[in-house]
């Protein structure tokens, strides 16, 4: 395989930090960093908008470390930015991220926060460079460092609570449905009698990570939680239940809470109503479309294309209650080499499809896309050019979505499966109607005078009264 | 003197003394702008924001047929996203920890053979970022290696990521590359069209201001944004050249009118009525026209001024935040609309720009300015103090202001540009001050003895 990439989607490992800790309420992300480096981060989500967090984008504090902190060091720069930080921005708790500038450079940014700390502000920071890993990486790692010094920075009692349950492994942005998501976990545990810690977005919060010590387990949903949950568990005996994905529809609820019941007690009584309540939901759901199913022979051949545990998820809730035929599923987060997680899914991903790709380079994506011979393609936006060139529909289930805001619309539980049968109903219902056009259009061609062509690029090219090129957007029509 | 001799483009600072740090008044502006150089200062706060690789990316990723290599960590290389769902393709060449060791040479040839290979661009182009400025890899043996063989030429676009405070470095180094490596050099005959310099203008704005050129029967052509290299290359050819932006383009038509004989027809950003109305008049003088411009223009404003309410603003207190080459156009026009400007911000401003700080003579001596790329901490704190009720800006992510007690539009997203933008602009100021009426008002982000402060407080004279 390529090192180089065509397409990167994944940005890196200060990416992952940076659009983890900016989507926890309270904490203020400090990127000690060219002034660019995390701004890329908030242009690149920016197509696929799931809102922004308060502090985002160019809101965001950050070093904006010029040449003289290359050539010098930018330590000194990094102390003058965080001590001036906490007198202008409000925050509970302060994350300093480093960058590949001030790794090669070897700024001791340990150094700067520990000073920091000792005259009792809430500091911590993450050593990873942007060259050290992806988003997913970022994530993970920011994480776990946060939780590892959390308790010298907030101060907070150590209580256990029974019910309470760490979540891990959603990533905010990544996933683009992370905050639906995390709700629609919250509401299944709620629902079984338990408590989600969910740390981001609109429910969570910097409490949240302070609290975590206190859970009584920690449940990672894709190999991206291992390492926080290992030291909640090494630190403070917190059990890990690590899930090969986010569950979906009744059966998916069924293993999760299988596999929760093996470590804590549940109120069975409670338990039973719950799932009894969700397999009514489901049941009348998928009978209300199965006309829609059967008459839009939506039993397709597909390829889909995204994260490990998206595949898992989508494509076994495809397969398992759709009778999609997955003829080649494409991991865009899977290293080539993890020697740091314990998750090892390929038996499960051979149930879903026989033919299983890691690549992010959208070059092998296409490949495998077209060689596969897909009827419906599962996949991002990135994959709009090789549907449109192969005249499928594509169904955009993983990152980067863009054009759609997306801030509360789940993919998980029996909720999300309502999603993505809505979604892919939609799409695959636009798709045949556009068809339907075309063939009108062309049915006009034959009988008139009419020419239609579409040009490849957003922008075709017309030729202007005097003979020169000029640009319009969308079709063009030629009269002859 | 041209600037082609240097081997590559001088950062905004060294060739015209730019500043993005100040903070205080219309007047100590333009006090701090009259020498022949404009000292530098610095911020100990600062706030993240755009740097001059991005813009150079941006700009190139539009030339329909180049090739993109972003040259760094995967994390530089995600910049392509911006254009995700497009029929856009770019590479990264994923340098890893193990490359800013080692060098990421090889991984840079790879990188141009595939794109070359899957491409087939008229011309590559190598984006530098940090990682292999730090590490100093050499770009230049690679190309040279590879430009017989693959046999477009392979640019190396010197951007670093830290060298310039001014972002609008990124679109000089372009164009700095484009004028020595892409232009036709050896020209026998000017062809009949205007070149239409744009940097960063939306395709809506370009059309706003294209539709009047096709009115008046004026061929052009767009560069470099929305261009192929074959019109980059016809750039030398034209007949005149206009700038959208001056502080962005001026520097291609000023080398274009130097190295090449293309007349640069100077104006200001055809933005406003006004602004609007001289750019095509100047043009139209140019090409023996004017009489037909002036009829065309006439007419126009005639409809125009019928759809505008002049007290719209009446009594409100506006802070316009832009570009400081369009911040005339947008203060003379809301100063029309009965509003009054008691700020101003801009990314950065330079000596070039005393042409429009001498436009702005129609305001207070006291307007707050607010010179920073972003720093939207100092923008909240000048928005709170001014009691300002409307908070205009170009930039992304400019509803912090609400929190703040303004109303917002946002030109990030409308074409502000040509006749059609002084409708667009009336409108977005009518859906603003309506969306504020009902928008939730939130804690600020920033502490309330910050706001109590000065505005200036981080703001230092750089001691070098």
């Amino acid at each position: 395989m390529s090192n180089v990439i065509r397409n990167p989607r994944n940005g890196c490992a200060l990416h992952g930090a940076l659009q983890t800790v900016q989507e926890i309420n309270g904490v203020v992300p400090v990127v000690h960093a060219n002034a660019g480096c995390g701004v890329i981060n908030y242009l690149a989500n920016g197509g696929a908008s799931s809102g922004t967090a308060k502090y985002s984008g160019f809101s965001v504090p950050g070093t904006a470390a010029q040449e003289r902190h290359v050539i010098f060091g930018g330590a000194s720069r990094l102390r003058e930015q965080i001590k001036n930080t906490i007198k202008v921005v409000n925050g509970d708790l302060y994350v300093i991220l480093n960058s590949c500038e001030s790794a090669m450079v070897g700024d001791d940014v340990d150094a700067m926060t520990k000073e920091i700390v000792e005259q009792g502000e809430p500091v911590v920071d993450t050593l990873i460079a942007g060259f050290n890993g992806g988003t997913h990486y970022g994530y993970e790692h920011v994480l776990t460092d946060i939780l590892k010094s959390i308790d010298n920075v907030k101060k907070s009692e150590y209580q256990k609570n029974s019910k309470l349950v760490n979540i891990f492994g959603i990533i905010p942005g990544k996933d683009p449905y992370w905050q639906g998501n995390l709700d629609e976990i919250s509401r299944i545990l709620e629902g079984v009698g338990l408590q989600a810690n969910v740390i981001f977005g609109a429910t969570g919060s910097y409490e949240d990570l302070s609290n975590a010590k206190n859970a009584a387990l920690s449940i990672v949903f894709s190999r991206w939680g291992e390492q926080p949950a290992k030291l909640l568990e090494e630190k403070f005996g917190i059990p890990r239940v690590i899930r090969p994905s986010l569950p979906i529809g009744v059966e998916g609820i069924k293993e999760l809470v299988a596999s929760i019941k093996d470590v804590i007690q549940l109120d069975e009584d409670k338990l039973l109503s719950f799932i009894q309540k969700e397999e009514i939901y489901e049941k009348n759901l998928l009978r209300r479309v199965r006309d829609e199913i059967i008459e839009n022979g939506l039993s397709k051949k597909a390829v889909i294309v995204g994260d490990e545990e998206q595949v898992i998820r989508i494509g076994g809730f495809l397969t398992e209650k759709l009778g999609v035929e997955i003829t080649a599923a494409v991991l865009t987060d899977a290293l080539k080499k993890d020697e740091e997680h314990e998750t090892q899914n390929d038996e499960l991903l051979k149930h879903i499809s026989n033919n299983v790709y890691k690549s992010v380079d959208q070059k092998d994506i296409n490949d495998i896309i077209r060689g596969s011979k897909p009827e419906v393609i599962f996949a991002s936006a990135l994959e709009t050019r090789v549907a449109s060139k192969l005249d499928k529909p594509l169904v955009e289930i993983s990152y980067p979505i863009v054009d759609k805001l997306i801030i509360g619309k789940t993919t998980v539980g029996v909720k999300g499966l309502v999603t993505i049968i809505e979604d892919y109903f939609t799409v695959n219902r636009e798709f045949e109607n556009a068809k339907r056009d075309r063939l009108v259009k062309e049915l006009k061609n034959e009988t008139g005078n009419n020419q239609w062509y579409e040009k490849e690029d957003s922008y075709s090219r017309v030729r202007s009264n005097k003979g020169l090129y000029i640009r319009k957007q969308e079709f063009s029509v030629s009269n002859g | 003197m041209s600037f082609l001799d240097e081997r590559k483009a001088l950062t905004r600072e060294k060739r015209l003394s730019s500043l993005s740090h100040f903070h205080g008044t219309l007047e100590g502006l333009i006090d701090e702008t009259s020498g022949e150089e404009i000292k530098q200062r610095v911020r100990t706060f600062s706030q993240i924001h755009i740097d001059e690789t991005i813009n150079a990316f941006e700009v190139l990723s539009k030339i329909e047929d180049a090739a993109i290599i972003v040259n760094g960590s995967v994390g530089c290389g995600n910049i392509g996203l911006i254009n995700a769902g497009e029929n856009f393709n770019w590479y990264s060449t994923n340098l890893v920890e193990r490359d800013t060791i080692l060098g990421g040479d090889d991984k840079l040839r790879e990188a141009v053979l595939r794109a070359n290979e899957e491409q087939h661009p008229k011309a590559i182009f190598i984006i530098g970022t940090p990682v292999v400025a730090i590490n100093n890899d050499d770009i230049n043996s690679v190309i040279l290696e590879l430009e017989d063989e693959v046999g477009v030429p392979i640019i190396s676009i010197y951007t670093d990521g830290f060298k310039t405070k001014t972002p609008v470095t990124g679109y000089d180094i372009v164009t700095h590359s484009l004028l020595k490596y892409v232009v036709d050099k050896f020209v026998e005959e000017k062809e009949d069209f205007i070149n239409i310099i744009s940097f960063s203008e939306s395709i809506e704005d370009i059309e706003a201001v294209t539709e009047n050129f096709e009115a008046l029967n004026i061929n052009y052509q767009v560069i470099p944004r929305f261009s192929s290299i074959e019109d980059i290359k016809a750039a030398s050819r034209a007949r005149a050249t206009v700038v959208l932006n001056p502080e962005e383009g001026e520097y291609l038509a000023k080398e274009l009118e130097e190295v090449f004989n293309v007349p640069y027809i100077a104006s200001e950003a055809p933005i406003g009525f006004r602004g609007t109305k001289k750019f095509l008049l100047k043009l139209a003088t140019f090409l023996n026209i004017e009489d037909k411009a002036i009829k065309y223009v006439d007419e126009i404003e005639e409809e125009l001024t019928k759809s505008l309410t002049k007290d719209l603003l009446a009594d409100k207190k506006v802070f316009v935040d832009a570009s400081f080459s369009r911040i005339p156009a947008y203060a003379r026009f809301l100063q029309y609309l009965g509003g009054t400007i008691v700020g101003i911000g801009s990314p950065f401003i330079d000596l070039e720009n005393r042409k429009q700080i001498g436009k702005l003579d129609f305001l207070s001596k006291g307007t707050t300015v607010v010179i920073g790329n972003g720093q939207y901490f100092e923008k909240a704190n000048a928005i709170s103090k001014g009691e300002t009720d409307l908070y205009i800006t170009e930039f992304k992510g400019g509803s912090f202001a609400i929190d703040e007690g303004a109303a917002v539009v946002s030109t990030n997203k409308i074409e502000t540009y040509g006749f059609k933008g002084v409708l667009v602009l009336y409108d977005a100021i009518v859906k603003a001050l309506r969306f504020v009426e009902k928008a939730d008002v939130e804690e600020s982000i920033y502490k309330a003895s910050w706001k109590r402060r000065s505005g200036n407080w981080y703001v230092k004279q750089e001691v070098s």
